[in-house]
């Protein structure tokens, strides 16, 4: 129930949701104001939105933000190719993704001040600032929801499937970062987490399986014992509390009887040509899972990079500790993981027809130090780094922002996380400023930044 | 200045000929009013359109700089104030994200173009409305959906004098049951369904004043009221305003739901079969009474109320360690079943000091690690009062200043840590201490405020601290006191929603201005009566047990749903530990957890994590990853107690609880334990009628009935093996609603 807010003349969430959908029609909203006719066509384009976290943070000279004319101990030892963009180059170790520079945005100039990955990955994956700059920022009810869980509440996927998927990882440093779930907006948000790793033989949903025991003719002799309890509690229904759990019950059976969702996990039903596209890693079959759930109404799809930060088979932390320097990691497994996944999700979408009601974001919690240190490793740097998207409404062969000539601060339109987030709600057809209520009922925007207008197509 | 200007103006403004407006009243009055400085427009924290005003008119002379001196003669413009950009904006103009928001001869025009005209003016921002007073005609109006909209009036009084001020505050409404037009109109809101009850308030603002006028909207036809006359006093206290509201209340429910809502609410389990063969077969006329006394003195009480006080005083292990777990567990446990007097128990904790091994109290502290987090915590759990608002920016919903927040953290600030050892796993992790520490006062501590940077005399919201080094068992001192203004009333507030399911102020911890209670009759009974029995908590929950209001059922009567549920009773979803240990004691398949005695139930467990169950496997859990019964009361809403707040354990219905009963290992592995309920009836070759009540009574507190018997032999005579049979029966049990919730 909405309440007193800070807003002043009642705007209720119900009451700013329906003004987001006069706004799509073209109506100007009294208090809202109207927007520009090239915001209104944009908005909503996207149904689906992967959102592809790159956990540990890439380095943006490694990556689709090179500076070839820079010092050496800041271009590092990788070389740029042409891309289908001309002037944007992209990594010679992402040769996949040359052809694509000419349908994507990139963002040269996102930024912040979170230099810890919980507090920056929590940023990341909300768009809203952390109120410290924690190393083990605790997960708790008062930060903010992850941005799939947004959607469930406020544009939720058709009855009988789930709008937020997260997969394969609980991502985490030491502790695990905030931001992968509902929070606030309670447990019915929550994603439907898949644990389980995709590139291993049975893969399939635990939730959504019966025990081996109870066979269908038992599960339907179970449902006549519940009729039986029920019959004589038929008042119940006229309460909504009591309806409520009877709708999820009744959920929860049509979802382990029924074969949409479920079947959206098994890739043994895909061609086994397009699960070697994809590559046969964790993460590139976990790619593959969020085109099949996009495929079945999914709004929202978290595909986690990796679940620990670094390493020499884990995330993008290449600081070069404990002798293991960055360039290997980068060419023998961050890059060619890289190469492999990302170009064939979106070669796969696009021949699908799906790319266009779509939004890929591949996007780290920060970037990396322009400057090589001298373990051979570039460290956390959230002053400025990239993000790429495609499809679902955002231009073509773009390049939004620049950094200077190093990499290290923006040097035109600098972003930052909460705008990137706007922008993802926007092109969901969700108007950003539309409030909730935190865990103290205090009025919070979805998002606090600016639709970034320059990407949108 | 004088301080009733404003009225001066005011009672002038007909001629317009005295004192012209100033800043620092009429004109943050109409920027209020008409919104200019709410939080989605020129309120935010970061403006709009490159146009920042204080957040609802905080600050007026941040607000006179902006508008006056900032890009000069653009926003106001003293030679032609008819070209002042704030004007043009207003009335539509020029292109403005806002609208239009008001006319060219309007009032908030007139006063504007005044203010502008006379030179701006800025008035006196440290001296506004003084001591006069922002009332309406009537503090409650009634209407009826025959007439369901009146105008509302608003006046400024002092010294008997009074002046009109309707047509300049700022409205708003407490819920969207109601609208309020700027003219003061009070009408149905969007949410109001026409011709049912609506309740609701409308809530006034000038400057810094705020009033609340409560609202009802009445059905045409009123039903009867068929009960007796009431006896009790929770009773008493409710049926007039009940009746004037045009309320039925419920009838009372029967004794199958009277038995399991009291053992719910006041011990947290189910009663086994023969308890609820005792006492359904009691036809004494005070069996109920005599049921509340025999509860109130059980060993489970003292468990199930510590539980509630370990969620809000952020009983967990990473913070605490298992040590200081088990120590405020305990130390809470033993308060209750020894029923200590709950400010005593506020005063325990508040002035707490020393060893958190050896004086458990302490960890009250060792959890709330700055100045900030205790005056928070403390504010809202003891007092009602949300009062993280006021830490950036007065509150906007209430009195409270940003001074008051600050003046609180700073009685706060001396608490200090002495942390003899901490061996952390993770030297990372600054929230982990394992380990002694000793919490100290540390002399001469200094706390200024965030803004101005001055060093803040301690106060205790509008108290000025006595003179003492130890402001922290002052300020326990003050809790405690049994004249204090807050404690009684939001803990007799708290105790009712713990009872009942909901506040009278709901959230039961955010007493405020513009969150009225929903009955302030029995919330005033209920507190004089907490007061009464010096603050023990049992008194009070005898009181609430007994009265019809607490015994009735939970459908609607004929006059529909009341969401305030003082005259029907509330579904609640069992807790996370009610729900798996009435899960064990209905199947008999019993939890065994290591290092604890058998028979220990989810509900005794002291912290967030608990033990590794007996036979579960490797030992548990590596860091981050939980024990299967955590993630069963984590997936039922068990919370992680990171937050002084009720709010943190939830009570949503989610399809991962609903795929835990169909296809969860939890449930089935109970359902199937070789040693459970079921076992022995077939091993004894119980027969199948027998079976029916057994399970019945221990699933739902009840007798089948007859219809139900048949239906249920019928499925057990189907054949194939009775276990399973049997099995299968008792989870239609346990997945239905008269089992899961609490009504």
């Amino acid at each position: 129930m909405s309440r007193l807010s800070c807003d002043g003349p009642l705007l209720s969430r119900r009451l700013a949701l329906r003004a987001s959908m006069a706004t799509f029609a073209g109506l100007s909203v009294p208090g809202l104001g109207s927007l520009g006719t090239a915001r209104a066509a944009n908005l909503g384009r996207a149904k689906s939105v992967i959102f592809l976290h790159q956990w540990g943070g890439p380095g943006q000279h490694e990556t689709f933000d090179m500076k070839p004319n820079a010092i050496e101990s800041v271009r590092g030892a990788f070389k740029p190719i042409q891309s289908s963009l001309t002037g944007v180059p992209v990594c010679e170790l992402l040769p996949g993704m040359a052809p694509w520079m000419n349908k994507v945005t990139l963002i040269r100039s996102l930024n912040h001040t979170m230099k810890n990955h919980n507090s920056a990955g929590y940023y990341s994956l909300t768009g809203y600032a952390p109120p410290s700059d924690d190393q083990r920022l605790r997960d708790s009810r008062d930060l903010f929801p992850a941005y799939g869980s947004i959607v469930d509440r406020l544009s939720p996927a058709p009855s009988g499937v789930p709008t937020f998927a997260a997969l394969p990882h609980v991502i985490a440093d030491g502790s695990i970062t905030p931001g992968q779930h509902a929070s606030f907006l309670g447990k019915k948000h929550d994603p439907l987490f898949v644990g389980a790793d995709p590139n291993k033989s049975g893969y399939k949903l635990p939730e959504l399986t019966l025990p081996s025991s109870v066979t269908p003719e038992r599960l339907a002799r179970r449902r006549e014992a519940l009729r039986i309890v029920e019959s004589q509690a038929a008042d119940l229904d006229n309460l909504e509390k009591a309806r409520g759990v009877s709708e999820q019950l009744e959920r929860a059976f049509s979802m382990v009887t029924s074969t949409r969702v479920r079947d959206a996990f098994d890739l043994s039903r895909e061609d086994p040509a397009v699960r070697d596209a994809y590559g046969r890693t964790t993460y590139g079959q976990s790619c593959l899972v969020a085109r099949r759930l996009v495929e079945v109404g999914v709004r929202f799809v978290n595909v986690y990079f990796h679940k620990s930060i670094g390493g020499c088979d884990g995330g993008w932390d290449t600081h070069g500790f404990r002798e293991k320097p960055m360039n290997p990691i980068l060419k023998s497994h961050l890059l060619p993981i890289t190469n492999q996944t990302l170009p064939t999700l979106l070669n796969d979408l696009q021949e699908r027809g799906l790319l266009d009601s779509t939004l890929v974001v591949w996007v780290g919690e920060f970037g990396r130090s322009p400057k090589i240190n001298n373990l051979q490793g570039r460290d956390h740097w959230p002053q400025c780094y990239t993000a790429l998207l495609a499809g679902g409404g955002v231009r073509k062969g773009h390049v939004h922002g620049a950094s200077d000539k190093t990499g290290a601060y923006p040097a035109l339109d600098p972003c930052k996380p909460e705008d990137l987030s706007a922008t993802m709600f926007h092109l969901l057809g969700i108007n950003p400023a539309t409030e909730l209520r935190d865990a103290l009922d205090r009025p919070l925007a979805i998002s606090p930044g600016r639709v970034i207008e320059g990407v949108l197509a | 200045m004088n301080s009733l200007g404003l009225l001066a103006y005011l009672a002038c403004c007909g001629a317009m000929v005295a004192d012209s407006p100033r800043f620092s009243h009429e004109v943050m009055a109409v920027l209020s009013r008409v919104g200019c400085n709410s939080g989605p427009c020129h309120g935010n924290l970061n403006g709009k359109g490159g146009f920042k005003l204080s957040l609802r008119g905080d600050d007026a002379t941040w607000d006179y700089r902006v508008l006056v001196r900032e890009q000069t003669g653009r926003r106001v413009n003293i030679s032609q104030p008819g070209e002042s950009l704030i004007l043009k904006k207003a009335i539509g103009a020029v292109p403005h994200e806002g609208g239009k928001l008001f006319g060219p001869n309007s009032r908030e025009y007139q006063i504007l173009s005044d203010w502008i005209a006379a030179g701006c003016p800025q008035g006196d921002p440290g001296n506004t409305l003084a001591d006069a007073r922002l009332e309406f005609d009537s503090p409650e109006v009634m209407l009826s959906w025959a007439k369901p909209q009146t105008k509302l009036r608003l006046w400024l009084s002092r010294d008997g004098a009074r002046s009109e001020v309707t047509d300049l505050v700022a409205w708003e409404t407490t819920n969207l049951s109601l609208s309020i037009e700027r003219d003061g109109t009070v009408l149905p809101g969007p949410l109001a369904k026409t011709g049912q009850r609506v309740e609701g308030g409308v809530v006034a603002r000038l400057l810094d004043r705020q009033v609340l006028c409560r609202i009802a909207i009445l059905p045409t036809q009123k039903a009867a009221w068929t009960e007796p006359a009431a006896i009790h006093p929770v009773d008493i206290a409710l049926e007039p305003r009940l009746k004037t509201l045009g309320i039925v209340p419920s009838p009372v429910a029967s004794d199958e739901v009277f038995l399991k809502r009291l053992y719910l609410d006041l011990l947290g389990i189910l009663p086994t079969s023969e308890e609820a063969k005792t006492f359904l077969a009691d036809k004494r006329p005070d069996r109920r009474e005599r049921l509340v006394d025999a509860l109130l003195v059980r060993p489970e009480f003292p468990d199930f109320w510590a539980i509630k006080w370990a969620d809000v005083l952020r009983v967990e292990e990473k913070t605490l360690d298992a040590n200081g777990v088990r120590g405020i567990h305990g130390w809470l446990r033993r308060a209750f079943a020894e029923n200590k007097p709950l400010n005593e128990m506020a005063r325990e904790l508040v002035s707490s000091r020393g060893s958190t091994y050896e004086h458990p109290e302490a960890n009250f502290y060792r959890a709330l690690r700055d100045p900030e987090n205790r005056t928070e915590a403390i504010a809202q759990v003891f007092l009602g009062i949300r009062i993280a608002c006021a830490k950036c920016h007065n509150h906007p919903f209430d009195r409270w200043k940003q001074e008051d927040y600050h003046a609180l953290a700073a009685a706060l600030s001396p608490i200090d840590y002495k942390v003899l050892e901490n061996k952390r796993g993770d030297n990372l992790d600054k929230h982990e201490f394992v380990g002694d520490q000793i919490v100290f006062l540390r002399r001469g501590s200094r706390y200024s405020h965030p803004v101005t940077k001055k060093p803040l005399a301690p106060a205790f919201l509008g108290t000025a601290a006595p003179k003492d080094q130890d402001t922290p068992a002052r300020l326990a001192d003050w809790i405690a006191d049994p004249k204090n203004p807050f404690f009684a009333r939001a803990q007799a507030n708290r105790i009712w929603r713990h009872m009942t399911g909901k506040g009278l102020v709901d959230p039961e911890d955010d007493f405020r201005i513009t969150n009225p209670p929903s009955r302030p009759e029995l919330l005033d009974l209920l507190t004089l009566e907490f007061q009464r029995a010096d603050f023990q908590i049992k008194p009070l929950i005898r009181m609430i047990a007994t009265s019809r209001a607490y015994q009735r059922s939970a459908q609607p009567s004929i006059t529909g749903d009341d969401p305030t549920h003082t005259s029907q009773a509330m579904l609640r979803a069992l807790t996370a530990e009610q729900l798996l240990d009435a899960l064990s004691r209905t199947t008999g398949s019993e939890l065994r957890f290591e290092g604890l005695p058998r028979g220990t139930r989810v509900g005794q467990i002291p912290g967030v994590i608990s033990p590794a169950t007996v036979g579960s496997g490797p030992k548990r859990n590596r860091r981050n990853t939980l024990g299967e019964v955590d993630r069963f009361l984590r997936t039922f809403g068990k919370p992680e107690r990171l937050l002084s707040c009720d709010c943190e354990r939830t009570e949503d219905t989610t399809l991962a609880q609903a795929l835990q009963l169909v296809s969860g290992e939890m449930v089935q592995k109970m359902l199937t334990d070789p040693e459970n309920r079921l076992g022995d009836m077939v091993h004894e070759g119980i027969r199948d009628e027998q079976a029916v009540q057994d399970l019945w009574l221990a699933g739902l507190s009840r007798y089948p009935t007859r219809p139900e018997t048949e239906a249920a032999m019928q499925l057990l005579e189907k054949g194939g093996d009775r276990r399973l049979l049997l099995e299968d029966l008792l989870w239609g049990i346990l997945s239905s609603r008269e089992f899961l919730l609490r009504h």
